[in-house]
C-alpha cells in the first residue's frame, strides 16, 4: 500500500533529487548541499546561481556525468542506478553543453547524428531526421550537412548543439548555459527557439543560467541556487511578491529593472 | 651513342676518368649493372621498415590506450619506453643473435622496439590532449567508453599518433640499414660492403635510396595528416580514391615482404645451403669460391649471407643452424671460440680445432683452403726502411712514440692484441679503435704509424705496407678452411666433392693475388672469382 501511494506521488515528477548533496575533496569544483528538488513532466525549470552555487553540477549529477555524495535521485520513480546509465544518457536525456562541445573532426550531419548511430537506426532514418531536425533549428539543411563546427558562427553551433540533443527524441532536456558566450541578438533569438520547442515537442527542460532575464523569459518555474543550497523555488510572480531571502529580493530586483 | 661506349670501354680498361661526362657514364654503367639488386634491396628494406611499422604500430597505440586509462603505468612505461631508445641498436642486436639466430627476426624485434616508443608518446600525448569538453559531450551524450575512444578520442588523436609515426618511420628507415650486419638484407648491404670494399660508389648507392625512401615515405604519410589537421585545408588534401590507392600501394608493399620473408624463414630453407662469410675481403673471396663453386656443381641453391658481423656472431648463427657454411681460420676458432691456450704447437692447432668442433658443436672442419693468414703488425714500407723495423721485437723498441689503429676485435681478443702485447712488452703511445674498412685510410693521417693486418691482405700491396716479423712466435697458425654443420653434409654429401678440387690448391700467393684485385683494382669478389674459376 505504502509502496504503491510512494510510486503515484512519484509519477507525477519526472524526476525527483532528494536530500541530495555532492563534495569534492579538492575545491575547484561547486559542491551541493542537501539539495531536494522534484521537476514535473513538460515543465521548464531553470537553475540560476552565480558561478560556483552549484547549478552545473545539479545538471551533471542529473546526467550520470557527477556521482552525488549523499542522497538519490529518482527518474520515473526509479532509482537512476537502476537504468543502465548510457541508454539513459541517449535516450531519456539530451544534453546542451555550454561550450557546445560539437565534435571537431565531424561534420554536422555526423554530429546530429551520433546518438541515432549509438541506436542503430539505418541511414535513411538518420538522414531524414538530421534533416527533419536542422530545418527544425531554422539552417538550411542543404547548406549545413557536410560543414564542420569551426566554419560555424557561434549561433549556427548552439542551434546544431540543440539539434543534436533532440535527435533522440528524448522526454528531457539538459541545458547548461548553452547561450552564454553569443551575442544579445542571437541569444534572443534561440531563446524564442527553446521556447517553440517546448510548446511544440512538449519537452521537460532543465535550463541552468546566471541571467535572471533569461530565466523570466524560459522558466515555468525558477530555482534560485547559493553556495550549494536552494534559497527558493517558485514562479516569476512569487519570486518577484514573496521573495524569502535578501539574496533572492536583490536578483529579483535587478531582472525587474531589465 | 658510339661516343659514349668509347668512353665506356675507356673507363673499364682503366684509362681513368677524363671528363665529367665520362664520370656520368661510368656511373651509369654502375647503377645499370646494380640496378637489379638494387631493387631488391629497396624491396626488401620497404618489407623490413613496413612490417617493423605494423608491429610497433599494434603493440604501441593499444599500449598507449590503456597508459592513458591507467595512470598508474604511465611513467613505468614511458621510461621503459625512453630507456629502449637509448641502448645502441648494434648492441641489441648483438645481444639478441644468441637467443634468435640472424636474419629478418632478431632485426625486426630491434626495429620494433625503436619504433615503439615514438608511436606509443605520441599516441599517449594524442589522447590526453583531446579537448576536455569534447569528452565531457561523448559522455553526456552517452558514447560507452569504448564508443568514446573509436568515434571521438582516436580520430581527434589522429594527427598526432600519424607524426609519431612519422617519425617512428623516418628513424627506422634509417635504423634498418644496421639488419646487413647479421644478414637480413636491405639496403644497409651497400652500405657495409661499401665500407669493406673501401667502395663509396657502393656507400652511395646505399645512402642515397634510404635517404629517398625516408623522404618519400615522410611525404605520403604526411598526406594523411593534413586532412585532420585543419578542416579548412581540406579542399587541396587527398581525394578517397588516392588515400585508398596509397593504403593499397602500402598493403601490396608489406604483403610482398611479408611473403619473403616467410619464404625465406621457412619454405626456402630445404634443399637450399646458406653461405655466410665474415666483413673482411678475404672472407668475401673464399664464400664466394664456395658458394660459385657449389653453384655449378650441385643443384643446391646457395643463399648467400655475406658480410656478418664478428666470429662471435656466425659461430653462433651456426650452431643456430642460420648460417651452413662458412670460411675460417683455425687459429681463431682455437682462440675466440674453444679459448684454448696460447701455448700450443702450432701444428696441433688444426687437429684440436677439428676434433672440439665436431664434438662439441657437431660441426666439421673440412681439408684447408692451403694457405695460412696470420695476424700481424704492419708500417708504411719507407717507415720501416728509415727506422730499420723488421720484426715485432724491433716495433717494440719504439713503440712508446708510435699510435697503432685497430679493429675492436683485434684489441679485444685473448689471442691478439693482449697476447702480443705480452709477448714482446709492447706499449703505444697511442691506440685508436677503428672500424676495419676504415683502418687502411688511416695510416694516411699523420698520428697513426702501425695497423694491425692480416698477412694475406690485398691492401697491403696496395698500401705498399709491410707486415712485422712475428719472431718470437706469438701467433698460432691460421689455416683457413671450410667449416661445415655436420647434419648439412649428411644430407648433402656432394657439397665436399664439389669443393674437394679447391681445397689445399689456394696458396699464400693465389690468395694474396685475389685480395689485391679486389682490394687494390676494385672488382668485385664475384668478379675476381669468376675470373679465377675460369682460368
Amino acid at each position: 500500500m505504502n509502496c504503491t501511494t510512494r510510486g503515484l506521488i512519484l509519477q507525477k515528477n519526472l524526476i525527483e533529487l532528494r536530500d541530495v548533496s555532492k563534495s569534492y575533496a579538492d575545491e575547484g569544483n561547486a559542491s551541493v548541499k542537501r539539495v531536494s528538488l522534484s521537476i514535473e513532466r513538460g515543465e521548464s525549470l531553470v537553475l540560476i546561481g552565480s558561478s560556483g552555487s552549484g547549478k552545473s553540477t545539479i545538471l551533471k549529477m542529473l546526467n550520470g556525468l557527477e556521482e552525488p555524495t549523499f542522497g538519490s535521485i529518482f527518474i520515473k520513480g526509479k532509482s537512476i542506478h537502476s537504468y543502465n546509465i548510457n541508454t539513459l544518457r541517449r535516450t531519456f536525456f539530451g544534453y546542451v553543453f555550454q561550450k557546445m562541445g560539437l565534435f571537431p573532426h565531424m561534420t554536422v550531419k555526423e554530429n546530429i547524428e551520433i546518438s541515432l548511430r549509438l541506436e542503430k537506426k539505418n541511414s535513411e532514418f538518420r538522414q531524414k531526421k538530421v534533416s527533419e531536425l536542422l530545418d527544425f533549428m531554422r539552417l538550411n539543411p542543404s547548406v549545413y550537412f557536410n560543414r564542420y563546427p569551426d566554419q560555424l558562427s557561434g549561433g549556427e553551433q548552439q542551434r546544431v548543439g540543440v539539434a543534436r540533443a533532440l535527435a533522440t527524441d528524448s522526454e528531457c532536456l539538459l541545458m547548461d548555459e548553452p547561450f552564454g558566450a553569443l551575442d544579445a541578438v542571437t541569444r534572443s533569438e534561440l531563446q524564442d527557439e527553446i521556447l517553440r520547442l517546448k510548446e511544440v515537442l512538449k519537452k521537460t527542460i532543465v535550463f541552468v543560467t546566471h541571467d535572471i532575464s533569461e530565466a523570466f523569459k524560459l522558466g515555468d518555474r525558477i530555482a534560485v541556487m547559493r553556495e550549494g543550497r536552494i534559497e527558493q523555488v517558485g514562479t516569476q510572480e512569487e519570486l518577484c511578491e514573496t521573495p524569502q531571502t535578501p539574496f533572492v529580493e536583490q536578483l529579483v530586483r535587478a531582472g525587474l529593472k531589465n | 651513342m658510339k661516343r659514349l661506349k668509347l668512353l665506356l670501354l675507356n673507363n673499364l680498361s682503366g684509362l681513368g676518368l677524363k671528363t665529367k661526362e665520362a664520370a656520368f657514364n661510368t656511373f651509369l654503367h654502375f647503377l645499370g649493372e646494380h640496378a637489379l639488386s638494387l631493387q631488391h634491396k629497396t624491396l626488401e628494406h620497404i618489407a623490413l621498415v613496413g612490417l617493423a611499422l605494423f608491429f610497433a604500430s599494434i603493440l604501441a597505440i593499444p599500449l598507449g590506450i590503456v597508459i592513458t586509462r591507467f595512470s598508474r603505468l604511465r611513467s613505468l612505461v614511458l621510461n621503459l619506453g625512453s630507456i629502449s631508445q637509448t641502448i645502441p641498436s648494434l648492441a641489441m642486436l648483438a645481444l639478441l643473435v644468441p637467443f634468435i639466430g640472424l636474419g629478418n627476426t632478431p632485426t625486426l624485434i630491434v626495429l620494433t622496439s625503436y619504433a615503439l616508443y615514438p608511436i606509443l608518446r605520441s599516441t599517449y600525448t594524442g589522447l590526453k590532449s583531446v579537448p576536455a569538453d569534447c569528452i565531457e559531450a561523448a559522455k553526456g551524450l552517452g558514447l560507452s567508453n569504448f564508443q568514446r575512444l573509436w568515434w571521438i578520442e582516436l580520430p581527434l588523436s589522429f594527427p598526432s599518433i600519424i607524426s609519431g609515426l612519422r617519425i617512428a618511420t623516418a628513424m627506422t628507415i634509417g635504423i634498418t640499414t644496421i639488419a646487413a650486419f647479421i644478414g637480413a638484407g636491405g639496403l644497409g648491404d651497400f652500405i657495409t660492403q661499401g665500407l669493406s670494399l673501401n667502395d663509396p660508389s657502393l656507400i652511395l648507392l646505399g645512402a642515397i635510396p634510404t635517404a629517398l625512401l625516408a623522404l618519400s615515405f615522410d611525404y605520403g604519410i604526411s598526406q594523411f595528416e593534413i586532412p585532420l589537421y585543419s578542416r579548412k585545408k581540406r579542399s587541396p588534401a587527398l581525394s578517397r580514391g588516392k588515400k585508398i590507392c596509397l593504403g593499397l600501394v602500402s598493403l601490396s608493399l608489406i604483403f610482398l615482404g611479408g611473403q619473403a620473408f616467410f619464404k625465406e624463414n621457412f619454405i626456402d630453407k630445404r634443399k637450399s645451403l646458406v653461405i655466410a662469410s665474415k666483413n673482411f675481403t678475404e672472407q668475401y673471396i673464399l664464400a664466394e669460391l664456395m658458394a660459385q663453386t657449389i653453384e655449378a656443381k650441385t643443384s643446391l641453391k646457395v643463399i648467400r649471407k655475406f658480410n656478418l658481423g664478428t666470429t662471435a656472431i656466425i659461430h653462433q648463427a651456426l650452431l643456430k643452424g642460420d648460417v651452413d657454411l662458412y670460411p675460417e681460420y683455425s687459429g681463431t676458432a682455437y682462440m675466440t671460440i674453444l679459448k684454448g691456450h696460447p701455448d700450443i704447437d702450432k701444428e696441433d692447432i688444426f687437429k684440436t680445432v677439428k676434433s672440439a668442433y665436431k664434438e662439441k658443436f657437431n660441426v666439421l672442419w673440412l681439408t684447408p683452403f692451403g694457405f695460412s693468414n696470420s695476424q700481424s703488425l704492419a708500417v708504411k714500407r719507407d717507415f720501416a726502411e728509415a727506422r730499420q723495423i723488421e720484426s715485432l721485437s724491433d716495433l717494440a723498441l719504439l713503440a712508446t712514440g708510435l699510435s697503432i689503429a685497430a679493429p675492436p676485435e683485434f684489441l679485444k681478443r685473448a689471442d691478439a692484441f693482449p697476447h702480443l702485447s705480452k709477448i714482446y712488452g709492447l706499449k703505444f703511445k697511442e691506440i685508436i679503435q677503428v672500424d676495419p674498412n676504415l683502418m687502411y685510410p688511416s695510416l694516411n693521417h699523420q698520428k697513426v704509424q702501425v695497423i694491425a693486418a692480416f698477412t694475406t691482405d690485398g691492401n697491403l700491396q696496395k698500401y705498399n705496407l709491410i707486415t712485422l716479423k712475428d719472431d718470437k712466435g706469438a701467433y698460432p697458425l691460421y689455416q683457413a678452411a671450410p667449416l661445415i654443420r655436420g647434419s648439412i653434409l649428411f644430407s648433402y654429401p656432394e657439397i665436399q666433392d664439389a669443393l674437394e678440387p679447391l681445397l689445399g690448391h689456394i696458396t699464400d700467393e693465389i690468395i694474396k693475388a685475389l685480395n689485391y684485385k679486389v682490394e687494390g683494382e676494385g672488382l668485385s669478389p664475384a668478379e675476381v672469382v669468376r675470373q679465377f674459376l675460369q682460368d
